[in-house]
């Protein structure tokens, strides 16, 4: 009996390797917002958290501002954010809805290293931070703008 | 067994050992997600003061700050009237005024109150709290004269308050852009900072009677007014040509003979049957209306007829000075007359004479008509009147008389009652020895008070005398206005006055009750005649004119 649950742990063990092979060479493989990170149990993506109730204003037209951001890593292991892009268009919070032209507009990041704990003990990893003078808002900005939070879409970029 | 277990511990060890070096190195990816910003708000404006300097407000705010202490540099400036009503701002105040103070300059009379809201790009702040309310002064006019002109022309004393400074001004009466432009001066001018300056004007001759009002326009803009009278008393003299002879005890009809479109017509000479300038017919018209007034509609009428079934007569006329000769205007030639007649039939031609524009003029009329008759026969004339219209009122002249000369020799006759001496009117039939109603002559005057006028009174003028010695004529006096009795002068038993002399008595009668412009036009008098002794009783009369005073 011994001899046979020996065995069976070195087949779950050996299974185990390939496994984490071919979480590896996924990894290589994508750009990381890709299903392969949907599945239990493989490697997953970043995502963010919203912040937008605790952001500080900053914003006005002709200026630059910061921008929070609060990243999720749910994996079992700390992640170095190294830039942060933008890929949407800005827009206001639903209570400004005449704010349709923001004139937000925000600097990509890079060079950034930004470590994002591990997940752990069945929590998230997360880290929030503030991004300073990243954002700035041109002449163009409607009045309805003012006192407006405005969401930024962004990829995150990492290396774990 | 034992070295078994050792084994895969080992690859255990190495197995997650290798994943967490793998990762590490090979994981590049990276997730997607949002990050916030968030926009400040823009503070609410800091209520301004305001202070006001003749027609300029300054108005003065603390400036504002945005959270994090940036300054604001651009503000909105509004003005509100006491209601709320927001109003269209002046230069130096309107749009984004770059400063915490701004003049607005140019503000219209009123009470008003400021607000100010910080801008920033298309950002508005909140506006602030009004201001205490500031009174701007209007515009004025007010005149140290007095304001009831009783004569013209006139120069008025007065002065202008609370214009905008540097402007020059100008005059008009009754209309600030259309209005007769008046003379005046200003001084000092152009208006100083404070905003008053001395004026005079002058009311012109030709202004009507009523109320009008004088207009001071500033070049930039600024209007402001002030309301006078003018009260000129005018007296107005006129003969009667409607003449009604009730001296049998039953009206006839003898008016003058050209004054009408009635059975009243007089027959000319007999005229050539080419025209010739030595062969015309003249009519001197009255002179009824008040000086320096404007005439407009001048309208030569004339009704006129050939002297025979199958003649044609034709004419054409001048507009001559009666003072002089001098001729005016030509209407129609001797190649082409302003119109023909075929036949006894008589028709009328209306005829403008636009060069009849003033009042002067028209107190100064004269129509000189050359006519042809192809039969070389007399011509029959109804009709010689002038009309038009003044501002205050139209009218119509009438001859006072005409002089014949269609067979190239001048011969006047002039309508009897209308001056004294030269030509008298003999009653129709001898008047009765006692008054009675049906005894009378009734003239009727013509329509000359404009009826807005205040009329003041009239006078009453007859001059007359038994025609054959011996006798003594009395006479009594009603004023109607239409078929109403407004007046008697004299009775039955107390006449006006009695004339037993060959010299004309010339009474004055004072007409009180013709005291509005409807007695006054067409005013009917009656004048109630007996005569004593037997034989021939008429009487000469020589004179009826009715004057009136009005303003």
């Amino acid at each position: 009996m011994r001899r046979l649950v020996n065995k069976k742990v070195a087949v779950l063990t050996i299974l185990a390797g390939f496994a984490l092979v071919g979480l590896v060479y996924a990894a290589w493989t994508t750009n990381g917002t890709g299903n392969a990170y949907s599945k239990a149990g493989t490697a997953q993506t970043l995502s963010t958290v919203d912040v937008s109730a605790s952001t500080t204003a900053t914003l006005y037209p002709g200026v630059s501002g910061d921008v929070l951001v609060k990243i999720d890593n749910p994996n079992p292991y700390a992640v170095t954010v190294t830039a942060v892009t933008g890929n949407g268009t800005i827009t206001a919070d639903a209570g400004h809805s005449g704010c349709t032209t923001t004139g937000v507009t925000f600097t990509n990041q890079s060079s950034l290293s930004l470590s994002v704990p591990a997940k752990s003990g069945g929590v998230d990893g997360v880290l929030q931070t503030t991004l300073t003078g990243a954002a700035s808002m041109s002449n163009a900005s409607l009045n309805a703008c003012q006192g407006a939070t405005f969401t930024i879409p962004v990829t995150l970029t990492g290396t774990s | 067994m034992r070295g078994l277990h050792r084994t895969i511990v080992l690859a255990l060890a190495i197995a997650l050992a290798a994943p967490a070096a793998g990762a590490s190195a090979s994981w590049p990816g990276g997730g997607s997600g949002s990050q916030s910003a968030k926009a400040v708000s823009m503070p609410t404006g800091n209520t301004p003061t305001a202070a006001v300097s003749n027609r300029s407000v300054t108005v003065s705010w603390t400036g504002s700050t945005l959270p994090g202490g940036a300054a604001i540099s651009t503000y909105v400036v509004n003005r509100y009237d006491t209601n709320g009503n927001a109003q269209t701002i002046g230069s130096a105040c309107s749009g984004t005024v770059s400063a915490t103070t701004c003049t607005e300059s140019s503000v219209p009379g009123g009470t008003w109150k400021y607000t100010v809201a910080p801008t920033l790009s298309n950002w508005t702040g909140g506006e602030s709290g009004q201001s205490a309310s500031v009174t701007v002064a209007s515009p004025s006019l007010s005149f140290s004269s007095s304001t009831t002109v009783t004569s013209l022309p006139t120069t008025l004393n007065g002065t202008i308050a609370a214009f905008v400074g540097g402007q020059t001004v100008t005059f008009r009466l009754d209309d600030a852009s259309t209005g007769t432009v008046l003379s005046g001066t200003l001084s000092p001018t152009p208006v100083p900072s404070g905003g008053g300056s001395s004026i005079t004007v002058t009311i012109p001759a030709g202004t009507t009677n009523g109320a009008h009002t004088v207009y001071a326009v500033g070049s930039s803009g600024d209007v402001a007014s002030a309301a006078i009278t003018v009260a000129v008393p005018y007296t107005t003299t006129t003969t009667a040509w409607d003449l009604r002879d009730a001296s049998s005890g039953s009206e006839s009809n003898q008016s003058a003979a050209s004054a009408f479109v009635d059975t009243r017509t007089f027959a000319t000479g007999v005229w050539p049957t080419a025209f010739n300038t030595n062969n015309y017919l003249e009519f001197n018209q009255n002179a009824p209306l008040p000086s320096g007034f404007t005439v407009t509609g001048g309208t030569f009428v004339f009704n006129f007829a050939a002297g025979a079934s199958g003649d044609t007569a034709c004419f054409w006329f001048e507009v001559r000075r009666a003072s002089t000769g001098a001729v005016v205007g030509t209407h129609g030639s001797s190649w082409i007359p302003v119109g023909c007649v075929t036949g006894t039939t008589l028709q009328s031609f209306s005829t403008a004479i636009s060069e009849l524009n003033t009042t002067d003029l028209a107190n100064d009329n004269r129509i000189r008509v050359y006519a042809r008759e192809s039969a070389g026969k007399s011509i029959t004339v109804e009709r010689a009147n002038v009309t038009g219209s003044t501002p205050s009122t139209s009218f119509t002249l009438y001859p006072l008389s005409y002089t014949d000369a269609s067979t190239g020799t001048p011969a006047t006759t002039n309508w009897a009652l209308a001056a004294s001496g030269g030509s008298a009117y003999t009653t129709a039939s001898n008047w009765p020895g006692s008054f009675t109603a049906n005894d009378y002559l009734k003239v009727t005057f013509p329509s000359y008070i404009p009826t807005t006028a205040t009329v003041t009174g009239g006078t009453f003028k007859l001059a007359y005398r038994p025609t054959a010695s011996g006798h003594n004529a009395c006479y009594y006096i009603e004023v109607y206005s239409g078929a109403t009795l407004i007046g008697t002068h004299g009775s039955t038993t107390t006449p006006v006055s009695c004339n037993s002399t060959s010299t004309y008595t010339t009474d004055t009668v004072s007409l009180p009750e013709i005291n509005t412009p409807a007695r006054a036009n067409g005013a009917i008098v009656k004048a109630y005649f007996w005569i004593s002794g037997s034989g021939s009783r008429t009487t000469d009369n020589d004179l009826a004119t009715l004057s009136v005073n009005y303003q």
